[in-house]
């Protein structure tokens, strides 16, 4: 797997801008920050040299989005790991609130928590904050994106994800539809993470699929927007074949408009994928409905990766970044999707 | 139209210099001229009275001097300049001055600061102070008002606050000042203390029109008036050589004041509810003053007033008379229930009433028309049937639906027993002049539906013209003869005292200090007994009564 | 063709009529606006005015509807209510939970809702109407409070609520859907209750004069407060409705700026957010304008931002003309 593109500064900015208001843009940032495999490692390596140069007995994670599902599961799982190793974990509450994360975080450096890991909502905004906490000897790690002043950072690869998504539906089209059909894309083009995933779905789907017609690109992060504009579309393309969402919650709404404008449950000729690996969009892959596919990001490794990369760094290992993996979940995935929704429970 | 003949004649007459000079005024709004054809001449050092009903023109003509409307046809002359349309600023640079019954002043601004507010002296850019309030100074001394030029406006009198604002007209060098019934918040005695600087600022050359629904102003200040009806002059005379009665004729119309219209619509109760009948010629009984009262009031306290006891016999109207903030209003809110008591007892015949709330006042036959309309009784933008049926829309309904029809009826029932004018069920409050106004707050408590024996009435012809006001006594004085009603109002004004009451009470510092009846109840002896009370009639601070100092 | 105008019968119609509707544009501008809109999109996509589109309107709109009505009475009288986003949500919840995890009979698990919903609605009550705190703080406070009390009671995601309260969002009542049936006894009842009931009239009072309306008699908390519990038990029926439609629900984005779209419908209805004035058919329109709009825009292919734009510039505007609109045509 190749090191996926960092996320530039400028188009950091943006995000930070967009997403200080807006749930739509926060849904999105949720989502894409779910997945791992090399964090698994970076654990464990953790796990094996534990007389390091530090020990660390607290880590601070510091996710903004509380209003998302996977905020609730990854404090979850991330306090479950750090106890294994006998470390502490404690969280904030930013609301999605730039200003109160960055009040958040320098009460943390001023009061010394000895690991923090944070998902900056406005990257140059946190550059800071960073380096104060550095500066005071503790270690920083950045969460979805990297900055100048970091002892490590957790990485996930958006541009991946989408582009997994649309290779999928892109083959699906050729061997079900003979390269024919409809499609329709819900995207988000307000965030950067919203726009790589946007990216690498349409590209890898238009290259692999030339002969479907992309009728329509709109703007989609939750369900009920979903909902509304695949309705919308159905009205004009009722033979809309195959629905690709930025998300696995919008892509839900559009597997709801198929169901209502009368489509079968089990459609053959149907295709609805999504990304994230939210729980109901599982259920309905594992059910063996035409939604058939989710980029999924495992909650777990992410929480791996939390618990592991302070305590890496803090043994003193040379590389201790991680990359959380995004793997595409079918329904013959069935054990994924298990353990997937195990980790949601 | 031979008033008009001699306005021209008087016009051309008067040597000294016209500082306003109405040509042929005329405005129309949808097609109902507001205004037609209206002269008006002013010459400098007079006051000219504006009369005439509210809704015959004395406002459009106003606004129209003020710049707010442009007429149609016409032209108005201020100091030898003539215009056919005026901006508001233009008016104001042309030296006119208007004096509205709503000020303008700023609550939260000093008095130097409104005097000076939109023309600051500047300094480097930065409000000048000092010189402003050298110069406020010199302004309030020309007006005679007793506040410091640094005085928040807000905490002031509404006397002051009114020279205030005339002070700021002088700031401007008006010359012709518009007063439009500048005396309808205040007290006697404030009134007077107007009216010598309303002279002053005469001998001072400038023209002043004076609006008012007042007689005894007229009389005592103007040189000339001029009286509108419908939008036309209809009547127009120096003062000198008119008696009252004349005035008053015209005013009310032809006839109207000296027969009263019977109330013909408004039935008599069921006998078994009856405590007073008509007399055959339609005049109100005198109440038998021996029979149990219907309203029976006995050492009654609350905040800022009390002990005060009092009785009133069905088909009686006493009047309570006393100055700004004696505590009349609260008397009459703390038997309504919109002020808490704290001791006394009330009786309404003979059941005992503590009401917590209006509503439980109105449960128990008590109704209260408040003194300020349009914060406390006029639903402005609701139709004139909804403002007058609002209690009874429920009485009304029939198996929780309104019963539309009944409404209607009873709508048309009490607009004519009023005399709503116009009689138009679907017309916005906001709509009718105040006269009109005040009758759908008055009418609100005379239908049918809910019973009222006792009728509290606040200042009942508050802003309200001749005409209208001689038909809201017409509708008190017919509940009080033919439902046998006991209506107990407050006011400020002799005049009305002596036109309504049977029986007067005195009241001062929040007691009943002196009862006048019969042939005592004159306008001379009110005034001497509130002045035998009342030591300084100014030191009563403003706040002390909320509903009283309001506008 | 005009000649054919000229001489058709619809010139022999009755005045009366013609002069009637007059009134109506009159009175409700936004009418012009309106079919000016679906004219444009119908021209342009060709499949605006499409049995299919119109149902995907209807059904989109419906549950805006459904809070629109009750808040506008809630408005008329003086008050507000930011608080249904988190409502919607949190009814949405209850509502899921007891159909799907707790196996509950639909009838129940809406009942649920409901009840979550007045409760909600409840506390707004007491606190505004009856213990006299500013509207506008007590409910834009619950709105925060409310969303972290559904998050709280459920941190995870919805879904699989079973087929018996799929009925709810999904059914077909005469060939109408479930929603927009109770759309319009919604708005039957929210108008009826205006034109024909006492309490409709004293709605009204309260808006325009509080302190006249008390003294008139009126009881001017309880009717606000029963507007309150009433609107949060809608907000939490909408939310039922929408977690029936999508089968799932989330604690944290479910409803997310819902309030604001209602009473931007409720607004450009000609709802005054001062009190007072408003009427249930311009709430109506208010409704549909919302609702075309965005899948006018959708059907058009419009690009994101200037779908943003575009939105923006037509409340706007809408709103304006509802403003001048009235004036200029007296």
């Amino acid at each position: 797997m190749t090191k996926p593109p960092r996320i530039g500064p400028a188009s950091r900015r943006r995000f930070l801008t967009l997403s200080g208001g807006a749930v739509a843009a926060t849904a999105l940032a949720a989502a894409g920050c779910a997945g791992p495999e090399k964090t698994a490692s970076a654990g464990k390596a953790a796990d094996g040299s534990p007389a390091g140069a530090r020990s660390l007995t607290k880590i601070g994670l510091d996710y903004p989005f509380t209003q998302l599902p996977l905020y609730t599961t990854l404090v979850k799982l991330s306090t479950a790991a750090a106890k294994k190793h006998d470390v502490s974990l404690v969280t904030t509450s930013d609301a999605s609130n730039a200003d109160t994360q960055a009040t958040n975080l320098t009460t943390w450096v001023t009061q010394k928590v000895p690991a923090i890991v944070s998902f900056p909502m406005v990257f140059e905004a946190t550059e800071k904050i960073a380096k104060a906490a550095l500066d005071a000897g503790l270690i920083w790690v950045t969460y979805g994106g990297s900055l100048e002043n970091q002892s490590a950072d957790i990485q996930f690869s958006f541009l991946e994800g989408g582009r997994l998504l649309g290779e999928a539906a892109a083959r699906w089209a050729e061997e079900e539809l003979g390269g024919k059909g409809k499609v329709a894309f819900l995207t988000d083009s307000t965030i950067q993470l919203g726009r790589e995933r946007t990216k690498g779905m349409i590209d890898a789907f238009t290259k692999l699929a030339p002969g479907v017609d992309v009728v329509a690109r709109e703007q989609a992060i939750d369900p009920d927007t979903g909902l509304s504009k695949s309705n919308a579309i159905l009205a004009k393309h009722p033979d809309l074949s195959i629905i690709l969402g930025i998300t696995d919650a919008a892509a839900y709404g559009g597997y709801k408009a198929l169901q209502q404008a009368g489509r079968k449950k089990d459609d053959a000729k149907t295709f609805v994928g999504g990304q994230d690996g939210s729980a109901p969009s599982l259920l309905a892959i594992k059910q063996g409905t035409f939604y058939r596919a989710s980029a999924a990001l495992a909650p777990k490794d992410i929480a791996a990766a939390i618990v592991g990369v302070p305590l890496a760094v803090a043994a003193g290992k040379a590389d201790p970044s991680a990359e959380v993996p995004i793997t595409l979940v079918r329904r013959s995935d069935g054990a994924k999707i298990d353990a997937l929704l195990a980790q949601n429970a | 139209m031979t008033a008009k003949t001699s306005a021209t004649a008087t016009a051309t007459a008067t040597s000294p210099p016209t500082n306003l000079l109405i040509r042929g005024l005329t405005k129309s709004f949808g097609g109902v001229k507001a205004l037609d054809d209206v002269d008006l001449t002013v010459p400098a050092g007079q006051v000219h009275a504006l009369l005439g009903h509210n809704g015959a023109g004395k406002s459009t003509l106003i606004k129209c001097l003020g710049g707010a409307f442009p007429p149609d046809a016409g032209t108005i002359e201020v100091d030898g300049v003539e215009f056919a349309r005026l901006s508001p600023r233009q008016s104001i640079a042309a030296g006119v001055a208007i004096i509205f019954q709503t000020l303008s002043v700023v609550d939260s601004l000093t008095v130097a600061e409104n005097i000076f507010l939109g023309q600051e002296w500047t300094r480097y850019g930065t409000v000048d102070r000092r010189a402003q309030e050298t110069l406020a100074a010199g302004l309030l001394e020309r007006v005679a008002a007793s506040c410091s030029p640094r005085d928040r406006v807000g905490e002031l009198p509404m006397r002051q606050r009114q020279l205030v604002e005339i002070a700021k007209a002088l700031s401007r060098s008006a010359s012709v000042l518009v007063l439009d019934e500048p005396t309808a918040a205040l007290s006697g005695t404030e009134s007077d203390a107007l009216a010598e600087r309303v002279e002053d600022l005469r001998t001072q050359g400038l023209a002043i029109v004076y609006v008012t629904h007042l007689l005894s102003e007229v009389e005592r200040l103007a040189d000339a008036v001029t009286v509108l009806r419908d939008g036309r002059v209809d009547f127009h005379s120096p003062v000198s050589g008119h008696s009252r009665k004349q005035l008053v004729d015209t005013i009310v119309g032809q006839g109207r004041a000296a027969t009263p219209r019977p109330n013909r619509l408004l039935q008599p109760k069921p006998a078994a509810e009856g405590r007073a009948t008509a007399l055959p010629d339609g005049t109100h009984p005198e109440p038998d003053p021996r029979s149990a009262p219907l309203l029976a009031v006995d050492g009654l306290t609350g905040p800022g007033f009390g002990p005060v006891g009092l009785d009133v016999a069905g088909g009686e109207i006493v009047g309570l008379y006393g100055l700004i903030g004696s505590g009349r209003t609260r008397i009459l809110e703390t038997l309504f229930g919109r002020r808490r008591r704290s001791g006394g007892t009330v009786r309404v015949g003979d059941r005992p009433v503590a009401p917590a709330r209006p509503a439980e006042a109105l449960a128990a036959g008590i109704a209260l028309v408040p003194a300020d309309r349009r914060g406390q009784g006029l639903f402005a933008t609701l139709s004139a049937q909804d403002n007058v049926l609002l209690p009874a829309v429920r009485p009304l309904a029939r198996g929780g639906l309104r019963s539309l029809r009944a409404e209607r009826r009873t709508f048309d029932a009490l607009a004519s027993a009023v005399g709503l004018r116009p009689a138009r069920p679907k017309l916005p409050a906001a709509a009718f002049s105040g006269g009109n106004q005040q009758k759908l707050v008055l009418g609100r408590w005379i239908n049918e539906a809910r019973g009222t024996d006792v009728l509290l009435l606040d200042e009942p012809t508050q802003g309200v013209d001749v005409g209208a006001r001689q038909e809201i006594y017409q509708v008190v004085e017919g509940l009080a003869a033919e439902r046998g009603t006991a209506v107990l109002f407050a006011s400020s004004d002799p005049e009305e005292i002596v036109a309504l009451a049977h029986r007067c009470l005195i009241v001062a510092h929040g007691r009943v200090v002196a009862e006048l009846s019969g042939t005592e109840l004159t306008e001379e002896a009110l005034l001497s007994a509130v002045h035998d009370t009342h030591t300084p009639a100014d030191s009563d601070p403003v706040g002390s009564g909320t509903a009283e100092g309001a506008p | 063709m005009t000649t054919t105008t000229v001489d058709s019968p619809l010139r022999t119609n009755p005045r009366a009529l013609a002069s009637g509707s007059l009134t109506a544009v009159r009175r409700h501008p936004l009418v012009v606006v309106l079919v000016a809109m679906v004219l444009v999109f119908q021209l342009s996509t060709g499949s605006f005015v499409d049995t299919a589109n119109l149902r995907g309107i209807a059904t989109d709109a419906a549950t805006i509807a459904i809070v629109a009505v009750p808040l506008a009475l809630l408005v008329i009288s003086g008050y507000l209510d930011l608080s249904v986003g988190s409502t919607l949500a949190l009814g949405g919840l209850v509502g899921g939970w007891l159909a799907g995890q707790q196996g509950q009979s639909p009838v129940v698990a809406v009942l649920g809702a409901l009840a979550a919903g007045a409760a909600v609605g409840a506390v707004n009550g007491v606190l505004c109407c009856y213990l006299g705190l500013s509207a506008f703080i007590v409910t834009l406070g619950m709105l925060t409070a409310v969303r972290g009390l559904a998050q709280q009671l459920f941190p995870l995601p919805l879904s699989d609520f079973g087929t018996g309260f799929a009925w709810l969002g999904g059914a077909r009542i005469a060939g109408i859907a479930a929603p927009v049936v109770i759309a319009a006894l919604v708005l039957a009842a929210g108008a009826l209750f205006l034109a024909l009931t006492p309490a409709g009239r004293h709605v009204f009072a309260i808006g325009v004069n509080r302190e006249a309306a008390y003294l008139s008699g009126i009881n001017i908390r309880r009717t606000p407060f029963a507007l309150f519990v009433l609107t949060g038990a809608a907000a939490a029926l909408a939310g039922a409705i929408r977690a029936s439609v999508l089968d799932s629900a989330v604690a944290g984005t479910s409803g997310a700026g819902f309030e604001l779209t209602v009473l931007t419908a409720v607004l450009l209805g000609g709802v005054a957010l001062t009190g007072g004035t408003g009427s249930i058919f311009g709430v109506l329109l208010g409704v549909l304008f919302l609702g075309c709009l965005q899948n006018g825009l959708t059907l058009l292919s419009v690009p994101t931002f200037w779908q943003l734009m575009a939105q923006g510039v037509a409340l706007v505007a809408g709103a304006a003309l509802a403003y001048f609109g009235p004036k200029a045509t007296r």
